[in-house]
């Protein structure tokens, strides 16, 4: 078959162009250490949510020195916490976000970063988050989820250290 | 010599009936675009944001579904009859695949409008991805599965076709266009089955009440399967058209054969084991499989890249054959004048800039800024919105009079047509890719929310709106000036050359293509088995995982009076009142707390 | 001066636009917050030139260039 050299040329030039999208994006995933939503958060029984250890009492639990869990519950059209109570969180703390739905696919994304999962019923979708000074952040559901699917926000409180109590956790 | 009308007018007739369906899909979609582009923007409310997601599942299924794949049967019919030299081999055959399609189509459409209508206890609000568990009636999805079948017997036909020509030219070559066609079947018939076995086994029962419950991560998976290879289904007939039909136009002929051979058993094989990448952020799959699916993907890049070279490599023979000259003042000797080579132009330059947002969105990693957001429309309406419908619209100026034996009404206002689309796309999706960068979501009635606001980085976020609201209208009327234009060439009268319809041979012809790209059962088998290795895993752990048919009943969109009331007791609070006016759901709801009430 | 044809034109015309909206993005990536207007004002500028090339060409038409689009 008779290949144009300037056609190599653009063929090389076009495969240089793919590994080396493939070797940064490896090496965002393995040497950055971005990490990915997968398998991790495991499975969970959709219609017996309120037997989960956790899940049944959604809200954020103290793991460790500054490091968090927070159990979020999707539901059509609110995220518990997280829309009649913000989520809250104290400042300069890793937290984990345990997200699942009880009923349909939801979205989880706080708003301007990148912390963005889907919520598959059935599923635990897990994220950490590193949080820095005080502030509050936006809350979305973006995935269509039915009628008032517009209607589904809430927020996040990264709360001081100052201000942080027993009260704003679970355990 | 003879136009395609008079030469196939059966076959022509199935074209036709093909294209007008396409077209009238392509009007109601693009008024629902409109709509769209007004009410979320907050410009214009002409409807309850509740029948927002109605329209939205609407404009979804006409225009991707309906507007695309009904002029692909088109061109391709078109394509096999021209480039076999021979009619179909049984006419009844080929309407027997355009009126189930057509009957499918007409039923979900049903199904999704009798939304609008409270009086119709009928509703498929489930937007064209269908997500699992939310649940729409079951006419939705059997139309859906009549419509793929419908596409399945084309393929037979087409194949059939094939067969004949076959036993009468045992040593050719396969003519290039329906080398295109059959090639782009078999990735067609590997990437329906997984949708297929999505709607036909699990949906279709569910919705029926035959079994309880689905496994709401395997239906989407399923989904995705086919969800990117109908991206290439949506792209082959426009491709078909830039690589046989856009240098002809330039006033040259294709640059190689055996690379556009190439290029689409590329896509056969690559197609299908990458629709994970849709599901970049979705629990319950393991990073590795994602892994993969995004190498594959990168590698899909290459036909698409190949093509941008041959492509342009064509147009710019063409150019020199009509005495262009220099570097790049060739481009001034191109026919712009001419709507089929100007549209088509637009197109492929718009797809490079569609294909750069794209490239972000295949990187794994970055794809979490932007999924979800307004940037994933922004990207899809310059690929399918404006690479393939402005293909397909351009194409019509030089394809309708074959087909019809008819000229164009008006050049002019196809030129001004696809000009206009070029620039409305510009605006509109140039706004969304920025606002999806602020994190506006998709799919969203009212993207604007009590608890937070977007902070625009350039400019403000009441531009992007205004920006996304004036391309929608140039978008909107450019498709008026097209269906007036393809009305009024339909009413003129019939003439004896419309237009010049010869397709020149290629500069390098496919004699120099090595034999094997011919054979078509070895990709098929090829494709098969890289389709097994990516996703027998993760289709097995999703199993393993959460059984087969998982544990979600069905749940309706408009949601159930317990809902509501929960949704008007820890929402209502939080919204103003006159935010909370144009929410149906949630008065609705307000007066649903209230009967329960009562009824304790 | 090369002439236009009306075809031509238009098309430079709609390539304009994409110029003239991103013109402020990559003023901003530098740095340079540029008001709303400025993006109309450098399309009007980018149109008029077309317009001055196109009505230039049309006024003196050469010979060479016999191969109308
Ligand atoms: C008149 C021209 C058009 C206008 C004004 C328009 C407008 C829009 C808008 C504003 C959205 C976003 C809705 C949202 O996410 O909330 C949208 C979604 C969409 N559009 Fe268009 N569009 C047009 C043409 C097209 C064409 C030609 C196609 C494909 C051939 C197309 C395919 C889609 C699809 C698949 C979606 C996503 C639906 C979903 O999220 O379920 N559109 N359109
Ligand atoms: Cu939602
Ligand atoms: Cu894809």
């Amino acid at each position: 078959m008779e290949i144009h050299r300037y056609e190599k040329i653009w063929l090389a030039g076009a495969l240089l162009l793919i590994v080396g999208f493939i070797a940064t994006i490896s090496y965002g995933a393995v040497g950055a250490g971005i990490e990915m939503v997968d398998d991790d958060g495991g499975q969970i029984e959709p219609n017996a949510i309120s037997d989960h250890p956790k899940f049944s009492e959604p809200g954020t639990y103290k793991t460790g020195e500054n490091e968090y869990d927070v159990y979020v519950v999707a539901y059509q059209f609110a995220f518990d916490p997280g829309t009649s109570d913000p989520i809250r969180v104290p400042a300069n703390s890793e937290v984990t976000f345990h997200i699942t739905s009880r009923d349909v696919v939801h979205g989880f994304e706080i708003v301007g970063t990148n912390a963005n999962t889907m919520a598959i019923p059935g599923q635990v979708a897990t994220i950490t988050v590193e949080f820095g000074e005080p502030t509050e952040y936006g809350l979305l559901c973006h995935e269509y989820c039915g009628s008032a699917h517009h209607a589904m926000e809430g927020s996040i409180q990264v709360v001081p250290q100052s201000q942080w109590n027993e009260s704003m956790v679970v355990n | 010599m003879a136009t395609f009308v008079d030469r196939y007018p059966d076959e022509a007739k199935v074209v036709q009936a093909s294209f007008a369906v396409a077209f009238i899909a392509l009007g109601i979609g693009a008024f629902f675009g409109l709509i769209q582009a007004l009410h979320r923007t907050n410009i214009l409310r002409v409807i309850d944001s509740v029948d927002y997601y109605t329209l939205l599942t609407a404009h979804g299924v006409l225009l991707a579904l309906v507007f695309t794949i009904f002029f692909l049967v088109g061109v391709f019919t078109w394509a096999i009859a021209k480039g076999f030299e021979r009619p179909l081999p049984d006419i009844r055959l080929t309407w027997a695949w355009f009126g189930l399609m057509t009957t499918g189509t007409v039923l979900t459409a049903v199904a999704i409008l009798a939304g609008l209508v409270p009086e119709i206890p009928m509703s498929a609000d489930v937007l064209y991805t269908f997500y699992a568990p939310l649940e729409a009636h079951p006419a939705f999805y059997i139309g859906l599965a009549m419509f793929i079948v419908g596409t399945w017997m084309a393929g037979a036909d087409w194949f059939l076709a094939y067969r004949d020509w076959r036993g009468d030219n045992p040593d050719e070559r396969i003519p290039l266009q329906p080398f295109m066609v059959l090639t782009t079947m078999i990735m067609w018939y590997v990437s329906t089955l997984g949708v297929a076995v999505a709607v036909v086994f699990f949906l279709i029962p569910w919705s029926l009440g035959l079994i309880e419950t689905v496994n709401p991560l395997l239906t989407r998976t399923l989904f995705w399967y086919f969800g990117h290879p109908v991206v290439y289904f949506w792209l082959m007939p426009a491709y078909l058209l830039w690589y046989t039909v856009l240098p002809k136009l330039a006033g040259g002929r294709l640059f190689s054969d055996p690379l556009a051979r190439v290029v689409f058993v590329l896509f056969v094989l690559l197609s299908t084991p990458v629709g994970i990448h849709h599901q970049y952020v979705d629990p319950g799959i393991a990073e590795g499989f994602k892994f993969i699916a995004m190498t594959n993907t990168m590698f899909l890049l290459l036909p698409s890249l190949l093509t941008a070279f041959t492509v342009v490599a064509s147009v710019e023979h063409g150019a020199r054959q009509r005495g262009g000259e220099g570097y790049l003042s060739w481009l001034g000797a191109l026919p712009w004048r001419d709507p089929a080579f100007a549209g088509m132009a637009l197109a492929g330059l718009m797809f490079a800039a569609g294909g750069f947002s794209g490239m972000v969105n295949a990187g794994m990693n970055i794809n979490y800024l932007v999924h979800n957001t307004l940037w994933v429309p922004g990207h899809f309406h310059m690929t399918v919105g404006t690479a393939v419908a402005l293909t397909m619209m351009a194409g019509t100026y030089w394809l309708l009079p074959q087909i019809t034996g008819k000229t164009v009404y008006s050049r002019p206002i196809g030129l001004f047509q696809v000009v206009l689309w070029f620039i409305g796309m510009v605006f509109m999706s140039n706004a969304m890719h920025r606002g999806g960068l602020l994190g506006i979501p998709r799919r969203t009635a009212e993207p604007q929310y009590q608890n937070f606001d977007f902070a625009a980085a350039v400019g403000s976020v009441g531009e992007i709106r205004m920006q996304i609201a004036f391309g929608g209208l140039l978008l909107f009327l450019s498709v008026v000036f097209f269906l007036f234009n393809v009305a009024a060439t339909w009413a003129e009268d019939r003439v004896d050359t419309p237009v010049d319809d010869t397709i020149p041979a290629p500069l390098s012809p496919p004699s120099g293509a090595p034999l094997i790209l011919d054979n078509l059962a070895l990709w098929t088998g090829i494709a098969v088995v890289l389709v097994v290795l990516a996703y027998t895993l993760p289709l097995a752990s999703i199993v393993t995982d959460s059984g087969l048919l998982g544990s979600s009943p069905g749940f309706p969109v408009a949601i159930s009076l317990e809902a509501l009331a929960e949704a008007a007791a820890s929402a209502l609070p939080h919204v103003s009142l006159d935010a909370a006016a144009g929410l149906r759901p949630l008065d609705v709801a307000a007066e649903a707390a209230e009967t329960l009430e009562v009824s304790r | 001066m090369r002439q236009l044809s009306p075809g031509l034109f238009l098309v430079l015309v709609a390539f304009t636009i994409p110029l003239a909206v991103e013109f402020r993005t990559v003023a901003g990536f530098f740095g340079f917050d540029l008001p709303f207007i400025s993006m109309i004002l450098f399309e009007v500028v980018l149109l008029a030139i077309l317009t001055g090339v196109y009505v230039l060409g049309r006024l003196t038409p050469d010979e060479d260039t016999a191969t109308t689009s």
